[in-house]
């Protein structure tokens, strides 16, 4: 029912405002049979009357049938309209193809099982029926979008249906289904009838089991994430009742059993670029959900076929195990490892990727803005400076700068630089958006409106950070912010290392937009931030509001250095847990399944061509565009797990990437729930199926209009029309 | 009976301002129209000889008889007097209804018909009086045999129609009263009277002895009511106001016209009176030709 097309009925005065408007518009004439005139008129008054009114009503009627049919309103289980009379039913098959439905039951997997289960219910359906058929995972994805009524058709269809490898997203998918439904409903059937054929995973139909939404929210949600995920369930409950309002509900099980999963959710490596033959751990999360038996799995790390470590552990039911295992790399290159488990019956989660860069040194760029300003940082980072070094520094001028392929890099360090090019400052933005760090000094050289200028210009390459003036000369003290920053973590419980000692005297004090992902990381004890880190794609900027050393200078003001750090023991420090940190948050793990893969490589030479090789040896199509030496590419969505080689051919040789491309293991926990008649909707057994019972009030309103229009075309025929 | 030439049709002589020219217009359209006239006009007849007495006309004498007989005797004949004919126009104020697709009014045509009857009936020798009527008698030419008499009857009918209704009872039964010769009596009316005033008044003139004619001049609109759109209708003869829907009312109205027509029609036939419903939109030429039949089966069995 659609009360507002009630409005419609206003439109019923339009014949009365006619009528009288008709009495009023007439012309005047003499006349002289008035005689003739009269005995008309004594004739007809009384029958003319009665006509006139009943022509009248007729059109108000025609009208308001007419606004009541287009508010549609809908009968549902009126037995008195149900009599024996045959009726014909939209069948909508939408069969669950979430990775869940991988899991082997008996032999075959749920999915399979769905398509049989389809397959019977299109055969068990009436004459005159007509079919619908999607598919659903973290999306609608219809197969037959249009009514058809050929069975054979329809199982074809189904046979042809394949799972995916991505979880099940109801919110998603129930909006799309109520469009199919509702442009449906009034076209041809008498009823809508929505059949899920699916496993019925916990985490999507939770929401049914419950008896309200609190409920669900507290039997599986900790407090923390409790108010997203009650937001969730509202809106997926409100979206349920709403389908139920235009379709009926079956809902079809597949032959599932209650049993335990265990899977991996996370794997993290230490240090994502590392040093040949040094040592290297990485971080592995196995969850077991499902079940009350404690799992043992044992965990292998590989590389290639090799496996690098291996380490069993237990895991309690519905707990979860973080294992740190360590590893060596004694190749160059890009290195992908592998967390494996024992396999279970999904297979597909019980495997994790990983991408490790191995290098003989870490490749770091320092520009500074007056020569040898860097050389503090240079010696914080490597006091010995020596040929082993795990180093290899490169030091720039910003001129020099805008020429250098910036991607060869591993971290860069900027200091005491005047002001960049809008080029360089995008191009730093993008090395920062790759996952590398960039850490960015400040000093007397740094003019603020510049600065302010160059580093906020455009929406996409904004720094969030706006520098308001240098602060008058003080002895300012540093807060640690109670070492809450993983940058200073590592100075907890020793104040002797001189984190809070800096000797600090002149510093821009910074501002920074609300809105904007930046961190104060340290700040000095008046409240002013000394550190600030800003998140930007997957790396990280960190600015420092002071300079590097004492070679920045107050201006006009005699001898008086900006700070003096480079004399004290707790600036090495700092230095060095900048770049540890920096480099740990490097991004590894880049790709869900179902995303679409993108990413820059930069190349001072022409892109000739490249290739995006998946897992199984499948070439993927990709979007190329090369501007200013930067190649933004793009792929179709990702849908196995596993690594991708990424290959551009360029004139002098070719550049090569890699990555990883992980589950998104939310449907992991394999748990099912039994539906009933719950929230109106039907439990189907195993072909179980119910006739439809509800009927269009529609039709009975259509036909009652044209009856009336047809009694107002008799009636104004005779009285009302020239013939 | 050739078709009558363009020039006779109603709407050309509406044109015609003159009510003298459109009159002649017709009667010379109708002698154009004629192959061989059966109205020569009157012939004296011979009835008896009478022997002569002192002071006859010694032109009537008898010369071959006296030659036979030595007597002198005198030609009698059976009538030596003109048929007189009176045509009575309707002034009452319906006849000035001229509907948007009337060429002209009721009393306009009424008028041209009465014209062109009196020369015709003239040409024949025979003696015309045009009168006026409406609520009661108005003015009577006197009957004249001369063509002179036709302006008098032309400035007679360019009067202009009386504010009166029509009274059939009080105008014909006056007229019947006055006039002691009996004779044809062409009465042109729209007949919107009462059927019993109309009955009276044609009674009347029937009592007396004369042969009546009854033509209803109705306007096409009259007879027809085919209008498009509403309409307040003001009476002519009263102070009714109608508001009709004329697409509702016209199958009624149209049967109202039948009836009433019949009714007078039954009447007439009765009484051996000519009726003739006619249209202001008609060709005169067959209305004409249609009294000038009656006016002469009328001489024929006079004689």
């Amino acid at each position: 029912m659609q009360p507002w097309l009630l409005l419609f009925c206003v439109s019923a005065l339009i014949p009365v405002l006619i009528h009288f408007l008709h009495r009023h518009s007439h012309r005047r004439m003499s006349w002289a049979a008035t005689h003739y005139l009269a005995l008309a008129l004594e004739q007809i008054s009384r029958r003319f009357s009665f006509f006139q009114m009943m022509l009248l009503l007729t059109r108000v009627a025609a009208v308001l049938l007419l606004a009541t049919c287009l508010a549609t309103p809908l009968l549902k289980n009126q037995a008195w309209f149900q009599a024996s009379e045959k009726t014909t039913s939209l069948k909508v098959i939408l069969v669950d193809r979430s990775y869940s439905m991988q899991v082997k039951e008996s032999g075959q997997t749920r999915f399979e099982d769905a398509k049989r289960i389809a397959v019977d219910i299109v055969e068990s359906a009436n004459e005159g029926d007509g079919f619908v058929i999607a598919t659903f995972d973290s999306q609608l994805r219809p197969v037959i979008s249009r009514p058809i009524a050929s069975k054979a058709d329809v199982q074809a269809a189904v046979s042809a249906m394949s799972v995916s490898n991505q979880p099940s997203d109801l919110s998603r998918v129930l909006p799309p289904l109520i469009d199919i439904c509702t442009s449906n409903q009034r076209m041809f059937f008498d009823a809508v009838e929505v059949y899920f054929v699916s496993d019925f995973a916990i985490k999507d139909w939770g929401f049914l089991e419950s008896e309200t939404t609190a409920d669900f929210r507290d039997a599986n949600h900790s407090s923390d994430d409790a108010a997203t995920t009650a937001e969730g369930a509202l809106a997926l409950e409100s979206s349920w009742n709403r389908l139920l309002e235009v379709a009926e509900i079956h809902l079809h099980k597949v032959n599932t059993e209650q049993r335990s999963n265990t899977f991996v959710s996370r794997i993290k490596v230490t240090q994502p670029i590392s040093i040949i033959n040094a040592p290297n751990s990485v971080e592995v999360q196995i969850e077991n959900r499902g079940g009350a038996e404690t799992q043992n799995v044992l965990l292998e790390l590989l590389v290639g076929e090799k496996i690098l470590a291996s380490k069993p552990t237990q895991i309690e039911p519905n707990g979860r195990s973080t294992i740190l295992a360590d590893f060596t790399l004694s190749s160059l290159g890009t290195q992908m490892i592998e967390a494996r488990i024992s396999s279970d019956p999904l297979e597909l989660d019980d495997k994790r990727f990983l991408k490790v860069k191995v290098r003989e040194q870490y490749k770091i760029a320092f520009v500074e803005g007056k020569p040898n300003s860097s050389k503090f940082l240079q010696l914080a980072l490597d006091p010995t400076l020596s040929t082993k070094s795990r180093f290899q520094f490169k030091t720039l001028s910003p001129a020099t700068f805008s020429s250098m392929e910036l991607q060869t890099f591993d971290a860069l360090f900027v200091d005491n630089v005047r002001r960049f090019n809008a080029f360089d400052v995008r191009r730093i933005f993008d090395f920062v958006r790759s996952g590398k760090p960039v850490f960015m000094f400040l000093g007397d050289l740094v003019d603020r409106q510049e600065f302010n200028e160059v580093w906020n210009t455009e929406p996409d390459q904004s720094l969030g950070i706006k520098l308001i003036g240098t602060q008058p000369i003080d002895d300012y003290q540093v807060d640690p912010l109670n070492y809450r920053s993983p940058y200073v973590r590592a100075f907890r419980g020793n104040p002797d290392a001189g984190l809070t000692s800096l000797p600090i005297w002149i510093y821009f004090k910074a501002q920074t937009q609300e809105a904007a992902p930046i961190e104060a990381e340290l700040a000095f004890t008046n409240g002013d931030p000394l550190l600030l880190s800003r998140r930007i794609g997957n790396g990280n900027l960190t600015l420092f509001v002071s300079s590097s050393s004492s070679l920045s200078k107050a201006r006009g003001q005699g001898e008086v250095a900006w700070n003096a750090n480079e004399t004290s023991p707790g600036f090495p420090a700092l230095v060095q847990e900048l770049f540890r940190v920096g480099m740990q948050q490097v991004s590894s793990d880049e790709f869900q399944v179902g995303q679409i893969g993108r990413g820059q490589l930069e190349s001072r030479s022409r892109i000739e061509g490249a290739s995006l090789i998946g897992p199984a040896g499948e070439s993927l199509e990709l979007n190329l565009d090369q501007k200013n030496g930067i190649l933004t590419w793009s792929s179709e969505p990702l849908h196995r797990p596993g690594f991708y080689s990424l290959t551009a051919k360029t004139p002098s040789g070719e550049i090569s990437e890699a990555f990883g491309v992980n589950l998104d293991t939310t449907e992991s926990d394999i748990q099912t729930f039994q539906p009933t008649e719950t929230n109106g909707s039907r439990a189907g057994g195993q072909g179980s199926l119910n006739s439809s019972a509800s009927f269009h009030l529609f039709q009975v309103l259509l036909m009652t209009l044209f009856g009336v229009l047809v009694f107002e075309s008799i009636v104004a025929l005779r009285f009302g029309r020239e013939k | 009976m050739p078709p009558s030439p363009n020039y006779l049709d109603p709407k050309t002589l509406s044109e015609l301002k003159d009510l003298t020219l459109r009159a002649s217009t017709v009667v010379d359209g109708f002698a154009t129209g004629m192959h061989r006239s059966p109205y020569q006009g009157h012939s004296v007849e011979f009835s008896q000889h009478r022997e002569y007495v002192p002071g006859d006309n010694v032109k009537h004498i008898d010369w071959k008889v006296f030659a036979r007989t030595d007597k002198i005797h005198l030609k009698q004949f059976e009538d030596e007097t003109n048929l007189c004919c009176w045509l009575l126009v309707d002034q009452s104020q319906s006849m000035k209804f001229q509907s948007p697709e009337g060429y002209w009014s009721k009393y306009e045509f009424a008028s041209c018909c009465t014209i062109a009857l009196s020369w015709l009936i003239l040409n024949q020798r025979d003696a015309v009086s045009v009168g006026l009527f409406s609520t009661g008698i108005g003015n009577v030419s006197r009957p004249s045999d001369q063509r002179e008499s036709l302006n008098n009857f032309v400035t007679l009918l360019d009067q202009q129609c009386s504010d009166q209704p029509t009274s059939f009872k009080a105008s014909l039964g006056a007229f019947a009263n006055e006039t002691v010769k009996r004779g044809i009596v062409v009465v042109i009316s729209d007949c919107f009277d009462d059927f019993e005033s109309i009955a009276a008044g044609l009674e009347a003139l029937r009592r007396r002895d004369h042969q009546v004619i009854l033509l209803q001049v109705m306007d096409p609109a009259e007879l027809d009511f085919d209008f498009s759109y509403a309409l307040e209708l003001a009476g002519m003869e009263s102070s009714e106001t109608f508001l009709v829907d004329p697409i509702a009312i016209k199958q009624a109205y149209q049967q109202v016209v039948r009836e009433q027509t019949s009714q007078l029609s039954d009447f007439c036939l009765k009484q051996n009176i000519l009726f003739e419903q006619v249209s202001s939109n008609q060709n005169i030429a067959g209305i004409v030709r249609k009294v000038l039949q009656r006016i002469a089966s009328v001489r024929s069995k006079r004689r």
